[in-house]
């Protein structure tokens, strides 16, 4: 599992991208009864979409053609992507302009969570790819419950209501459990299929049974005792495992890696002809 | 093939790399960003077994990934189907490495861009062949143009090659012949295909 490594800037820009995505959602679909918190979560959103927004330039070749990124919209998952990373930020501080009126307006509120979503499934997509059969299925779905997990854990931790009176992390996080034990499955299952080359099995099982304790089980617990601060740390640890994990057990076709398989079967399959 | 692309003829490929030397000195290619390599396949996994090997590059495919992929728009399809790279708009955000099913593009962390065979382009346009092609001692590498009809044995995809993403590469093989390999190769398809 070390296809991560050279990879780490694009850890560090999911996580932040899905973390701030899914906050900007969450506060923007809530119903506005707690008006502080949402704008909480909302500056908070920002915040990390925009650290991961900068953190990702780290891991272009040449930077200063970062704008040329765009070019690609109508053709392009990367460029759109990128396109909706940029109007969720503008689109949640518009809203975040309008605090001072003491309320959010239904429609601007309800265009900034509906952006936000959008380019949450736009991370999935960018890694739907035809080459890299580890990343369909289920792993498309994953920024998207991630991220709405991550959010609605962060608006319970900052309010003041108990998660057992009113929260969608209740439903939240574990649809986002779900669908990450269901990737794993579809994983553990097809690993002589999928990653041939891999021998560490055992360590996808121990890093996802991790995953899925740190992300989605151990926060619950926790904001059902109310300890918010450990709740977020844990959540954050999760997610940045998550995403880890994603690219830690990406598996590139290529050429050489089809010969390889070829040349395994031959082996396993001992003389041919 | 659609558009342009390659014919290896398996049966008169000998590995002897002369393709890949081609293509690094006419583009300037340092060893381990070469655009061609020669990969062998051994049918019996032991030394002096009967062995194919596979030269490839760019397949130029019909509907290529690297360029449905690419956020700055730095691949083009011209119109007798050879993709080209336009390094001067690449970001180095090293998508297509990932989109392309082939291992085909290849980052250069000095230059911080992608490159990738354009089938010497420039060449075609003088009516020359491709560096490698015009190097093959054996002619087991060959130009097709585009729309070219190939011999009937001609083959999309080997045991080795296959297109997991639908890109409709442009390249075709020509099968061993000789009564042993042909019958290795059709057990090695067989196994490979079950």
């Amino acid at each position: 599992m070390s296809q991560s490594s050279g990879n780490m800037p694009l850890v560090w820009f999911t996580s932040l991208a899905v973390a701030g995505g899914g906050m900007i959602a969450s506060s923007a679909w809530r119903a506005p009864s707690d008006l502080s918190s949402q704008a909480v979560g909302l500056a908070f959103g920002t915040i990390a979409l925009c650290t991961g927004i900068l953190v990702s330039l780290s891991h272009l070749g040449r930077t200063s053609r970062a704008p040329l990124a765009v070019r690609g919209v109508g053709r392009s998952a990367l460029s759109h992507e990128i396109v909706l990373a940029g109007a969720t930020v503008a689109a949640a501080l518009a809203l975040l302009a309008t605090y001072w009126q003491g309320s959010f307006s239904a429609w601007p509120r309800l265009a900034v969570a509906a952006t936000a979503t959008l380019f949450l499934l736009s991370i999935g997509r960018v890694y739907h790819l035809g080459g890299q059969r580890t990343w369909r299925g289920a792993a498309v779905l994953m920024p998207l419950t991630a991220g709405l997990a991550c959010g609605e854990v962060f608006l319970q931790a900052i309010g003041n209501a108990s998660i057992r009176e009113d929260s969608l992390a209740y439903w939240i996080v574990p649809i986002d459990a779900l669908v990450f034990t269901v990737r794993w499955w579809t994983l553990a299952r097809n690993t002589s299929a999928l990653m041939p080359q891999r021998v560490d099995a055992s360590r996808l099982h121990n890093l996802s049974a991790a995953r899925l304790l740190i992300f989605d089980a151990v926060p619950l617990v926790l904001l059902d005792m109310h300890v918010a601060g450990p709740a977020i740390v844990a959540v954050a640890l999760g997610l940045a495992l998550d995403r880890w994990l994603f690219y830690a057990l990406a598996d590139q076709h290529t050429i050489e890696v089809e010969i390889a398989r070829v040349e395994a079967m031959i082996e396993r399959g001992s003389r041919i002809g | 093939m659609s558009g342009a692309g390659f014919l290896v003829d398996l049966h008169r490929c000998v590995g002897c790399g002369s393709c890949v030397l081609a293509c690094r000195i006419e583009n300037g290619r340092a060893d381990e960003l070469a655009w061609r390599r020669v990969l062998p396949l051994n049918l019996r996994r032991h030394p002096g077994g009967p062995t194919y090997f596979l030269s490839v590059a760019c397949h130029h495919c019909g509907e290529p990934a690297c360029l449905r992929g690419c956020p700055s728009r730095a691949y083009e399809q011209r119109a007798d189907g050879v993709v080209v790279h336009h390094e001067d708009r690449c970001l180095g955000c090293r998508y297509c490495e990932m989109t392309c099913p082939f291992g085909t593009p290849k980052y250069d962390e000095r230059l911080g861009v992608v490159s990738k065979c354009h089938l010497c382009a420039d060449r075609l346009d003088q009516g020359l062949a491709p560096a490698c092609v015009a190097a093959c001692p054996t002619e087991a590498l060959r130009y097709q143009g585009p729309g070219a009809v190939m011999g009937a044995d001609a083959r999309a995809g080997v045991p080795g090659f296959v297109d997991p993403a639908g890109c409709r590469p442009n390249i075709r093989f020509a099968p061993p012949k000789g009564a042993r390999r042909v019958v290795l190769f059709a057990a090695l398809e067989k196994m490979v295909r079950r």
